[in-house]
């Protein structure tokens, strides 16, 4: 049913385009039908995926399956172009099977991997499948070796560094951070067993972050140099309260009581912060496509934009 | 049998691993030349390897049309792609397949009205679903989701240039949220990922994980 | 039949009208650069001519319209600060997207003169793992890619006399909406200490900031936000100034709708309490 309805839907409104004129494309006065064709292709494709908003109905599965299909068709041309011929074809079977041509040493070597290449194809059989585990030992075991300086050096020591590096603050600097430091423990630590005292530490702590975030955003107040230097450092600190938090509360073999358990809370903090800011960073993202596609609808096939 | 399935395989990856470990330190030019070749010889098994994973959809799919298995009408469409796709490569703008590519073919548009379309409105999709999550679920029940909801507000706003208009202080708290909470958290958990796939890879240099080597043996 | 107001076949049509409003009625708005992407248009800025940049364009179709105007504008600042452009892929399905891309702006009107080749080329795609296609062209990049995406080979290309290995580039910018950056970042940058700057999707941005205040990278251009923001440094409103009026649009619409439903969830968890201690 829903496929009839986007079909008939778009059977009349392209009768209509090109009723009024506006398809087929022009280019300079001459109807371009390459170029309508891609559109309508293309539009085609775009309401059958749309038409899943409403339900799950055979125009979205048979565009789905078109687009895998498609998808391993595109794979396979590119592989060839892009790697087979250049490679294999051009490097290998030209020279041999050309008069006046040899294939060189360097180029006949390539055997030896085409021959591991296809030592892994074996995987697809039942008794041979074992073949596939020498090319692989070789790859995954090379890859693995050669990717633990990397890993340790882009991924743990850089990204400590910044952490550990010496924050440069005066002493009442030092003195206002550990007065904060103490106060965010303390209301993590008794957040859990309530209480008046628990209400009044949750609203100084709520006071003094939402204070320092927006001091910390006032134009005016925040970006004298001095403020620019003492608010960076601050920050610094917050990463790193932020950084051993966090990892304190992945550590979960430890119960999460009592000084551990206000640290881990910390951390909590920082997690929803930051999943929230990822949020909103995903919304931004999944929006721009969409506005992508309706543009394409409303401008290259219904041409109703400027 | 056992020594040549699954010994063998254990020992050489854990000489190319050691290897693959120690050459970067070793400063000879033949241990440049030997990266080089290495490297050059990975892409080769790579891309003839590629063609697994075209098996595996072949057949599902042929499997799927021969069995007459639910939905079985749907995997005609996958082959009529896959052929299309194909067909449009090889032919190459009447140049044919041995040739060089040539630019804005047949292959091209099909790429263009089909596969761009395609795949564009495939993720495109999920602008609505993911309006209709926030829309439903995000509701202030505690205190942690109450800073979750208020710090995706406050960057869905920031991030926008009408979020400047209402107020500079959007996109000044945003900037803070993505550089300093969110620099926080996702460094501790880069830490332990890392750390994570360190020990995986010397798990696997080790021979105690053996998953990538397959069932069987 | 009842319709809650937060039922989908209300919200689907309310976005749909929201961006077909701000798509139809465009508004400028005006943009205030972010500081991660004034870095990199700043750092493009003070790049020799003649320098080699990298663009690895690790995207396919369904990130195209977030990184298509990045790409579109990184490439155009380029080729107007005289730059050498060489543009590659590791995403089999971006490889044509990529080619189209590159021309496309090559063969602007601006760039008359610029040859293929000569001052930017497209080399396509490489099978296998990318650890080992990055050490590849580490070492030697015409080895890694004897050929460009058109099959022309790259040994007798004058680019490549200078840029003979990745070492000899001077910037690489990954545009991507994977877990590209983080192996560029590992094998590319950090290993060659050759400087970088990401590009890509908003959903992986956040992300990015870790290696943003390592040093890690110089700078970021995260979604549509950032190609906006790159478009407006050069001078040139493109595609993604014009889609921040809906962008907006919308962000607003949400918001609106959020906020909405937290009044409605906590005027009616307050009227349960009440009701609960008048029974009570």
């Amino acid at each position: 049913m829903i496929a009839l309805v986007c079909a008939g839907v778009l059977a009349v409104v392209n009768a209509v385009l090109f009723a009024l004129g506006v398809l087929p494309i022009r280019d300079a006065g001459i109807p371009n039908w390459t170029q309508t064709l891609v559109v309508l292709a293309g539009v085609v494709m775009t309401i059958a995926i749309f038409s899943f908003l409403y339900k799950d109905n055979p125009f979205f599965r048979a565009a789905e399956h078109l687009f895998v299909g498609l998808g391993l068709g595109i794979s396979l041309v590119v592989l060839w172009y892009e790697f087979y011929k250049p490679d294999i074809y051009d490097a290998l079977v030209v020279p041999a099977f050309t008069k006046g041509m040899t294939v060189g040493h360097d180029k006949l070597i390539l055997l030896i991997p085409i021959g591991l290449g296809l030592m892994v194809l074996l995987r697809m059989s039942r008794s041979y499948a074992w073949v596939s585990r020498y090319p692989l030992a070789f790859l995954v075991g090379y890859g693995m070796g050669f990717g633990i300086q990397p890993v340790i050096h882009s991924n743990i020591l850089k990204q400590m560094k910044p952490t550990l590096e010496a924050t440069p603050m005066p002493w009442f600097g030092w003195a206002i951070v550990g007065m904060v430091a103490m106060l965010l423990l303390l209301t993590a630590y008794f957040a859990s067993k309530g209480g008046r005292l628990a209400t009044y530490l949750k609203i100084a702590s709520g006071t003094v972050a939402v204070a320092y975030v927006i001091a910390r955003a006032t134009e005016r107040f925040g970006q004298s140099p001095e403020a620019v230097e003492a608010f960076a450092s601050m920050d610094k600190i917050i990463i790193i309260l932020g950084v051993f938090s966090v990892l304190c509360y992945f550590v979960f073999s430890l119960e999460h009581k009592g000084a551990v358990g206000a640290v881990s809370r910390v951390g909590i903090i920082f997690l929803m912060l930051a999943f929230g800011a990822s949020f909103g960073y995903a919304v931004m993202a999944r929006e721009s496509l969409l506005i992508g596609r309706f543009q394409f609808l409303l401008g290259d096939w219904l041409h109703l934009l400027r | 049998m056992r020594f040549i399935k699954l010994t063998i395989p254990l020992l050489l990856a854990f000489l190319f691993g050691l290897f693959g470990f120690g050459i970067q330190y070793v400063p000879a030019p033949w241990a440049s030349d030997t990266k080089e070749l290495i490297a050059h010889w990975s892409r080769i098994i790579g891309g003839v390897a590629a063609l697994l994973g075209t098996y595996s959809l072949v057949h599902l799919h042929r499997a799927r049309i021969r069995r007459r298995q639910e939905g079985w009408g749907y995997s005609i469409f996958f082959f009529v792609g896959l052929v299309l796709m194909l067909a449009a490569g090889a032919y190459n703008g009447g140049m044919w397949f041995l040739s060089r590519q040539v630019e804005q073919s047949v292959y091209d548009k099909l790429y263009d009205a089909l596969y761009v379309s395609a795949g564009a409105t495939m993720f495109s999709l999920l602008g609505f679903y993911i309006a209709s999550a926030a829309v439903r679920t995000f509701r202030a029940r505690s205190f942690e989701a109450t800073l979750l909801l208020v710090a995706a507000l406050i960057v869905m706003v920031g991030q926008v240039p009408v979020g400047n208009l209402i107020s500079g202080y959007f996109p000044a708290v945003s900037n803070w949220l993505m550089g300093v909470p969110n620099v926080a958290a996702k460094r501790a958990i880069m830490l332990g990922v890392s750390l994570g796939a360190l020990a995986t890879s010397v798990r696997i240099i080790f021979g105690l994980e053996r998953s990538y080597l397959g069932g069987g043996d | 039949m009842h319709v809650r107001w937060s039922d989908p076949r209300l919200i689907f049509p309310l976005v749909a009208a929201a961006l077909a409003f701000g798509l139809l009625k465009p508004q400028t708005l005006p943009i205030k650069p972010q500081k991660p992407v004034e870095a990199v248009y700043r750092f493009i800025e003070l790049l020799p001519q003649g320098s080699g940049v990298l663009l690895a364009l690790d995207f396919d179709p369904q990130s195209v319209a977030e990184l298509r105007p990045i790409t579109d504008a990184l490439m155009r600042h380029c080729l107007r600060r005289e730059l050498h452009v060489v543009g590659m892929t590791f995403n089999p399905y971006g490889a044509p997207l990529g080619q189209d891309i590159i021309q496309r702006v090559a063969r602007d009107p601006e760039f008359r003169g610029k040859q293929d080749g000569v001052d930017y080329v497209y080399l396509g795609y490489k099978p296998g793992d990318m650890v080992q296609v990055i050490t590849n062209m580490g070492e030697n990049m015409q080895a890694a890619f004897p050929q460009d995406y058109g099959n022309r080979p790259t040994a007798t290309m004058p680019i490549f006399r200078q840029l003979k290995s990745l070492k000899d580039f001077n910037y690489i910018v990954d545009l991507s909406a994977s877990s590209t950056p983080e192996t560029w970042i590992q094998f590319g940058s950090d290993k060659y200490h050759i400087p970088m700057a990401i590009g890509c999707t908003a959903i992986i941005g956040p992300d990015m900031y870790v290696r943003l205040n390592a040093g890690q990278i110089n700078g970021l251009v995260a979604g549509l936000r950032g190609a906006a923001d790159y478009e407006t440094l050069l001078g040139k409103p493109g595609q993604a100034v014009k889609r921040m009026f809906p962008q907006s649009l919308i962000h607003l619409l949400i918001v609106a709708f959020v906020i909405a439903g937290n009044v409605v969830f906590l005027w009616m968890g307050r009227r349960g309490k009440e009701q609960k201690q008048s029974r009570g």
